[in-house]
């Protein structure tokens, strides 16, 4: 396992978006969804970013909106001209296997070398179970670095008084993430809390973890969210004590993984650890950091009947880069 | 409550002996499980300590964790000591599986792979076998058991030599320890080892295509079927006192097991082992994963009996009344508490305490159908018996009284055989008496300063925790994996649940069998619609995992024979929050055709099938009422029927006990629309007089003032128009004492208490104000003489109404202006705050108008621009080419030189109260003639003609706020919201002596959430 994949820096940016490594090839990956935030980074290349392939996946579903199909062009005519080839990839929404699976079969298939190779994400819009499986495979295709990237929105669903996600379809650990398991453990649960509290109690009530930990994200992305995680999640909250709660970064998943490396290594010798990212992408990172350094911990996901897409999120925030 | 559960009275903090409700929560503390458990009746306990299989089925709460862990060694050793255990003939192994890594071993579709269940049958052993030995090596340490060096070395050998999935083919892969495995811990070693290559293998198998290692174990000798039992015949070969035992293997949680994992295990069990005993506990069956199946099926009765906790004990039976007394025994001594009986602490009360005994014989001998029985002395007492309970229920519900739940028979009954209920009712009401009557005696023992427990705290925590169970009900569906259905599952449970909740509360108001609920669906439940669009089957397996609904026994009168269907009843939890009797004496039968539709569709049609034929005439009647043409300048809606439309209001005029308003003089200054008749129809059920009550209305064109002023005058109150406030004013007599409460829109009456008419301002409780230019005409004030809660601002109020009041604006822009076609023109909004937005959004939107946005405040104006309006920070220039300019400020903001920069034929609107908006005299002064503006014959506004520019101005609605003019701006369904809000603050007034001097505004968000507004809008409106 590589120990450079992700150095640990957090930056905000604020001009056009170069090559990792002037005049190097590199391969750039996105996933195109129905939010606004599809295209942002794609946008904000620049120029000279010039580069042969660009993978851009696509969930195939039935969609509410034809937005995904909308956004998906978009993306695609937003890397054309900085890619050669921008090679769409459609695979399952609720199955990362399968995508990953299209991503090793096609890469096979066009000789395009992972190892070696420096690789951009733009994280965004990929769901947490793909993210995770994603990073997962590419970090062990040796690439010769990973860039990630970030774009907030400018609000989501909730402000418009709208759920981000509807009814749940399975609770299930992570394809590769699956943990160990010890007998003579006791539970712990540790839940990344978002918006969605209901997504959030109900993992918690399938779990019946013997200790439950929440991780609420601070500071907020914008001033006046502040409170917002507490209010979703008034209902689990009030089940646990005090004590249950702490306070993770919502921006940074360095800070993130760091927190949650100290709260694995206080607890592994007494409980299965179970960790359920349920907040912002960069608290997904921090996961996936953590839990490449402990693979005893299980990773579990609660897949959603399908999101609120019209209004999930609007608009554009800013946009972050992480090496 | 200083931390959760516990009351600090002088320095020393009480323990609440119910904190913990659930045996999770316990963390394995065996001591405790053991000293807390207390032993179930012996139909139940016989079998969990009897040699057969079981499958223990039972829904949230029910108790299947408690009882197995209650068998695992561990707490065995702590319950009866180590010579019994010793002498025991079980030895209880408890495992709850985690969720693993298995799932991503299915096929698409959720099949398990063939060699899937191989690995898993390898891994199911090894997880067990991993326990077994962790419990000989704590056996061995408690000295339960005995097992020599040399018994221990032939053990091991034994056990690996079962190992021959991995001996017989050396490249399988496993990781292998130095040298053979000779004592209990390095075995263990060996057996994780394995595990975790089974793991790691499944870890990485997706993302790489090597699929060796399983095709490896695939084709290994060793037969998982029967592994078990081979290693547990080692075990008893090695330890001499292991003779006769067995081990039973508690597996917890075994819904949680795929489809495929379930066939593994009932395999195993299959095999009828002689060494093992499974004892495996389930949630109710058929209703979790897509492709589950319930873990006991295919198993015979003979291979696997089934235990129905649910069925076990019923509310009301002696036993589960005993199971209480010993469980909460056991926790208070363990607490130290002085008295630890707990049906001496909760005590007995009883529907005649409640109601009063006369008042309960005469009700029933008034309303039900006895037929001479009330002439039999005996006969009578058995009416009394059967009926007076739902008496009770009809009396109370008659006169707006909420009906109590306390006493421990009550506690017992509404824990529908579900223990956690009973220790969260226990818990609530023990965390509502610290300090008042829980406190230390002298001897430093928690002790009661009264027994029984004040009714009333027990009341609001049966409240409470009925209300939480209904609320949790969306949670705790959606934690279930099986969701086919298109849209939020908890949502639909809970409303299925708040529908046949209604209909038992509409039964519990009849005379004959009343206390019908207990639902029966004479063609059982697999005749419930399955359909993607309407699972309502789905649904209502749910709600018997989740414990909402509970199987009970066939409705078996004794009249009617033959074999009947199972009934379903409510948790009795629920009845506190659903208003209906927690005793489910008769049922309810409704067809699963029926049951179909009422789920889909509204109340109304199916009260008209259920109740039939009266109950559809009435409504036929009502509409034909409805169908006649409505004389001009009367209301459409008859004003009796008018708080139909505000549910919620009239809900909470019914909820609200103690007639708070009793004796205090209301001065009203809203609205005249139809809203306020509902309005004041909550404050009479909340004790307001008719005669104590002045209703004051403005100049508005209220399209239905007349029939409200008749309405309201007719009933006994005084109408005035605003003009004559100051005479109102001055003729009101000045009682001793506060009494007076002002309720208004628009900062009229409160002024005026603190200027001319001090003497009222003195006498005065308090006022509630509704607009935000009521506000800034209160803030002017001073010193304030009393305290004022401020609707605007308030979290409900500023994100429910603009919308709404947008809505109304530009709505009625269109319908006073039919001809003007106003897409591609250019609208100025003036005010950007929550309805200015609104207003800018939906001209944009609606009207698709290009909207420009002035504010003097330079934030707003940043996000004016941030949704993508132009805006304009000079007013005069913003408003120069503009078809529309409305005012949504409050003030005067548009003065002579704004009119001056006007085009011509601007249409001026104001959203706001008053004539504010723009400043009339100005127009006046500027203006060579006016004239009115008509559309029509109907007059909708002023026209003004600005002398020496040849422009003219067109003042729509003369000035006033556009969506009250001739028309009633939202619909009561909308107003609902906001006139629930004014009446509980104006409760709040009433009853408060805490209230501050000034302006409130913070208590109107508590009291939204006291209240639950927003859920009970939801629940009357949302379908």
């Amino acid at each position: 396992m590589q120990d450079n994949i992700l150095k640990g820096t957090t930056s905000q940016v604020s001009s056009n978006i170069q090559l990792v490594e002037e005049g190097t090839d590199e391969i750039f990956i996105a996933c195109a969804s129905f939010e606004d935030r599809t295209t942002a980074v794609a946008s904000k290349l620049s120029l000279s970013y010039q580069i042969t392939t660009s993978l851009v996946l696509k969930y195939d579903e039935r969609n509410r909106t034809a937005l995904r199909e909308q956004n998906f062009e978009r993306l695609v005519n937003t890397l054309v001209p900085h890619s050669k080839n921008v090679l769409p990839i459609i695979c399952d929404h609720h199955d990362p296997i399968d995508g990953i699976s299209k991503i090793r079969d096609l890469s096979k298939a066009k000789g395009i070398a992972l190892q070696g190779r420096n690789i951009t994400i733009d994280i965004t819009t990929f769901t947490k179970q793909y993210l995770l499986v994603l990073l997962k495979f590419i970090e062990k295709q040796a690439p010769k670095s990973i860039r990630l990237f970030y774009t907030e929105p400018e609000d989501y669903a909730i402000k418009w008084d709208k759920p981000l996600s509807y009814g749940l379809i399975d609770i299930v650990s992570i394809p590769s993430y699956g943990g160990h398991f010890s007998v003579e453990k006791e539970s712990l649960l540790i839940l990344m809390l978002g918006y969605e509290g209901d997504r959030a109690y109900g993992i918690w009530e399938r779990f019946t973890p013997h200790k439950t930990i929440v991780a609420v994200g601070r500071p907020s992305f914008r001033k006046y969210w502040e409170g917002r995680v507490e209010e979703f999640n008034r209902k689990l909250l009030s089940k646990l004590p005090e004590d249950a709660v702490c306070y993770f970064h919502t921006l940074d998943p360095f800070e993130v993984s760091k927190n949650l490396d100290n709260l694995i290594e206080h607890h592994s010798d007494r409980f299965n650890i179970s960790v359920s990212p349920l907040g912002p992408k960069p608290q997904v990172i921090g996961c996936y950091l953590s839990v490449r350094r402990y693979p005893d911990v299980q990773i579990v996901y609660a897949i959603p009947k399908f999101h609120e897409e019209e209004y999930f999120s609007k608009k554009i925030g800013r946009i972050w880069e992480y090496r | 409550m200083t931390k959760k559960g516990k009351m600090t009275l002088d320095r020393l903090e009480i323990e609440n002996p119910f904190e913990k409700v659930t045996v999770e929560q316990f963390n394995d503390d065996y001591s405790l499980i053991a000293y807390l458990f207390a032993r179930p009746k012996p139909a139940i306990y016989g079998k969990l300590i009897g040699r057969e299989n079981y499958v223990i089925v039972g829904g949230w709460g029910s108790g299947k964790t408690m009882l197995l862990k209650y068998l695992a060694l561990e707490t065995q050793i702590e319950d009866v000591g180590v010579t019994n255990v010793r002498d025991a003939d079980f030895v209880g192994v408890y495992l709850k599986p985690g969720r693993g890594a298995f799932k991503p071993f299915l096929k698409p579709g959720g099949e398990f792979k063939e060699s899937g269940q191989i690995l898993f049958g390898h891994y199911f052993n090894l997880v067990v076998l991993e326990k077994l030995i962790l419990l000989i090596m704590y056996g061995r340490d408690k000295g339960v058991f005995d097992i020599s060096t040399k018994r221990e070395n032939n053990l091991c050998e034994g056990i690996m030599s079962k190992f021959s999935f991995c001996q017989s083919i050396p490249s399988i892969g496993f990781r292998r320890g130095k040298g053979e495995p000779r004592d209990l811990p390095s075995i263990r070693q060996e057996v994780v080892s394995y595990r975790r290559e089974i793991e790691t293998f499944l870890n990485t198998r997706d993302l790489e295509s090597d699929l060796s290692y399983s095709a490896k174990l695939s084709i290994a000798p060793t037969d998982t079927k029967t592994f078990l039992d081979e290693v547990a015949r080692d075990i008893r070969g090695s330890i001499p006192n292991f003779v006769g035992k067995r081990f039973y293997i508690l597996l917890d949680e075994c819904e949680q097991f795929s489809k495929g994992q379930q066939r593994v295990i009932n395999t195993i069990i299959k095999q009828r082992l002689t060494t093992l005993v499974f004892k495996l506990a389930t949630r109710p069956p058929d209703i979790h994963t897509p492709e589950t199946i319930d873990v006991g099926i295919g198993l015979t009765d003979r291979e696997c009996k089934h235990l129905y906790l649910d069925k076990e004990y019923t509310p009301t039976s002696a036993s589960f009344k005993e199971l209480c007394r010993a469980v909460a025994k056991k926790r208070l001594e363990k607490s130290g508490y002085e008295v630890t009986d707990i049906s001496k602490i909760l005590g007995k009360y009883t529907i005649e305490e409640e109601v009063g005994g006369e008042r309960l014989v005469t009700y029933l001998k008034e309303n039900y159908p006895v037929k001479g029985r009330t002439s039999d002395q005996a006969r009578f007492h058995t009416v009394l018996k059967d009926f007076k309970v739902a008496a009770g229920f009809q009396i109370l519900r008659k006169t707006g009284v909420r009906k109590k739940y306390a006493g421990f028979d009550t506690f017992a009954m509404l824990s529908s055989g579900i223990m956690v209920h009973f220790l969260e009712l226990c818990r609530n009401t023990f965390n509502l008496s610290f300090g008042k009557d829980i406190v230390r005696n002298k001897s430093g023992q928690p002790s009661f300063r009264r027994t029984p427990l004040p009714v009333e705290t027990q009341d609001e925590a049966a409240h409470s925790v009925s209300e939480d169970f209904y609320r949790e009900i969306r949670g705790r569906a959606e934690s279930l994996k099986d969701s086919p259905i298109d849209m939020e599952f908890g949502d639909r449970i809970q409303y299925v649940v708040s529908v046949i909740g209604g209909i038992f509360r509409e039964k519990l108001m009849s005379f004959v069998e009343p206390e019908a609920a207990r639902l029966e669906i004479p063609e059982g439940l697999g005749a419930l619609d399955k359909s993607a669009n309407n699972p309502i089957h789905e649904m209502f397996n749910t709600t018997l995992a989740i414990s909402v609904f509970q199987e009970g026994n066939p409705y078996m009168p004794q009249h009617i024979g033959g074999i009947r269907p199972p009934t379903y009843i409510l948790n009795r939890v629920l009845a506190p929050y659903l208003k209906i009797s927690p005793r489910p004496r008769w049922r309810t039968k409704i067809k699963a055709d029926v049951l179909n539709k009422i789920l889909q569709v509204s109340d109304n049609e199916f009260k008209s099938e259920v109740f039939g034929k009266k109950r559809r005439q009435k409504r036929e009647s009502k509409e034909e009422e409805k169908v006649a043409p409505v004389p001009k300048n009367q209301l459409a809606l008859p004003l009796s029927q008018l708080s139909d439309t505000m549910p919620v209001l009239t809900y909470l005029g019914n909820k609200v006990t103690n007639q708070p308003l009793r004796g205090k003089t209301l001065l009203i200054l809203l609205h005249f629309l139809r809203d306020l008749i509902p309005f004041i129809e909550a404050c009479k059920k909340a004790g307001a007089s008719p005669s104590g009550t002045a209703i004051f209305y403005k100049d508005y064109r209220y399209p239905n003032r007349e029939s409200i002023e008749n309405n309201l005058t007719k009933g006994g109150h005084k109408v005035y128009p605003i003009s004559e406030i100051d005479n109102a004013l001055g003729q009101l007599s000045i009682k001793e004492g506060r009494n007076l409460i002002i309720i208004e829109d628009g900062g009229t009456i409160v002024p005026r208490l603190h200027a001319t008419f001090r003497k009222l301002g003195a006498v005065t409780l308090g006022a509630v104000e509704q607009t935000t230019r009521g506000i800034r005409n209160d803030r002017l004030i001073k010193m304030h003489a009393f305290p004022i809660i401020a609707i605007p601002g308030s979290k409900l109020k500023d994100t429910f109404e603009p919308p709404h009041v947008a809505r109304a604006v530009v709505d009625n822009i269109q319908r006073l202006l039919p001809d003007k076609n106003f897409s591609g023109k250019s609208a100025l909004v003036v005010g950007y705050g929550s309805i200015g937005e609104q207003i800018a959004l939906q001209l944009r939107d609606s009207l698709r108008m290009n909207v420009s946005v002035h504010d003097s405040d330079d934030a707003k104006l940043i996000k004016a621009q941030q949704y993508g309006f132009n805006i304009q920070a000079n007013l005069i220039e913003g408003i120069k080419g503009k078809l529309v300019v409305v005012g949504a400020t409050g003030e005067t903001v548009v003065a002579r030189s704004e009119i001056l920069a006007m085009e011509h034929n601007v249409c001026l609107v104001s959203a706001s109260s008053e004539q504010w908006e723009f400043c009339i005299p100005e127009l006046d002064a500027l203006s060579s003639e006016k004239c009115d503006l008509c559309y029509g014959t109907d007059k909708i506004g002023t026209k003004y003609k600005i002398r020496n520019t040849g422009r003219e101005v067109n003042l729509i609605a003369d000035g006033y706020p556009i969506n009250f003019w001739a028309t009633e701006s939202m619909p009561n369904e909308v107003s609902d919201l906001i006139m629930s809000l004014m009446f509980v603050c104006t409760v709040e007034v009433a009853t408060s002596s805490s209230l501050p001097l000034g302006i409130n505004q913070d208590i109107v968000n508590d009291l939204a959430e006291r209240y639950e507004l927003a859920r009970i809008y939801l629940e009357y409106h949302s379908r």
